[in-house]
């Protein structure tokens, strides 16, 4: 585990709250920021209109930061930022993860992006090679219950990584953590006095996570 | 549609259409789906199913899964 003294590279986490999706992994990563602070890191929240390519790009060069965390959609060839512009791109400036670990909760960046970083030098990428699912029933993240399965196993991994945790460990816990959702919702799914409405919402929701476990991936020159 | 999106359409077959199409039928729900940018209700997924869209091929994929994972279960518990 790391120490709480100051610790020397900082982190970049960007993130928007642009449409109704990508707000949740937005809201999640306030608790993140929060342990990061705790621990002595010095954040660097790339937020919403801040969450652009070249912002991106300059701090990547000027801070130097050990790990990488970003929020947003994504296709297998770039990872995107505020109004689903490309920020982190397949061999324009994915050479900017060399040495650096990356966390990027979106659809899809996995499949190339991944391979391409670690070829250019990135110490570790995990990720999704498919679709990220999320279920939520209401509007406003904080007042959630649904999404919070989500939230664990995507928060965990992160937390994992920046106290220290090599990138198999934080891939390896938050597979557990998914593993560990899915049989609370196999519990309930199966308990005899579960409504047919709650049932039917466990089936969305099992389905969904296990989707997101399979695939998770993690790229690593360990 | 490139040629990968159609490749993976193609790849389910025409009776998992049909039976998350069915499910989606009579199951509504208060929850709602967030993928590709967009957040969608059961209804919403209803019709994206019918229409064979990306996101309704990314519905069915995952409740065959579902699927997949409710028969592993049986074949354990029983």
């Amino acid at each position: 585990m790391v120490s709480k003294a100051k610790q020397s590279y900082p982190i970049i986490i960007g993130r928007c709250s642009c449409d109704e999706t990508v707000k949740y992994p937005f809201y999640w990563s306030e608790e993140l920021i929060e342990e990061a602070k705790k621990i002595g890191y010095n954040v660097i929240d790339l937020k919403n209109e801040n969450f652009i390519e070249q912002n991106f790009s300059k701090h990547m060069q000027e801070q130097n930061p050990r790990f990488v965390f970003l929020n947003g959609h994504g296709t297998e060839y770039f990872a995107m930022g505020f109004n689903k512009q490309p920020v982190l791109i397949v061999n324009k400036n994915d050479y900017l993860l060399k040495g650096k670990i990356a966390h990027i909760i979106s659809c899809f960046t996995a499949k190339f992006l991944a391979q391409s970083s670690i070829d250019k030098g990135c110490e570790g990428y995990i990720g999704y090679n498919d679709y990220f699912y999320i279920w939520f029933i209401e509007d406003d993240p904080s007042k959630d219950i649904i999404s919070i399965m989500f939230k664990e196993a995507v928060n965990e991994t992160s937390k994992t990584l920046i106290n220290g945790g090599s990138i198999k460990e934080a891939y390896e816990q938050s597979q557990e953590i998914y593993e560990k959702r899915i049989n609370e919702c196999k519990g309930r799914y199966f308990n005899p006095n579960t409504s047919e409405e709650m049932r039917d919402n466990l089936q969305d929701i099992i389905a969904a996570l296990i989707k997101n476990k399979k695939n998770q991936i993690y790229l690593s020159i360990d | 549609m490139s040629w990968k999106d159609k490749q993976r359409k193609d790849s389910i077959p025409e009776n998992e259409w049909k039976i998350v199409e069915e499910r989606l039928k009579t199951m509504p729900s208060k929850m709602k789906l967030g993928i590709l940018s967009n957040s969608y209700t059961k209804q919403d997924l209803l019709l994206e199913v019918q229409k064979k869209s990306e996101v309704g091929r990314a519905y069915v994929e995952m409740q065959m899964e579902f699927i997949r994972w409710l028969a592993k279960q049986s074949r354990v518990t029983l």
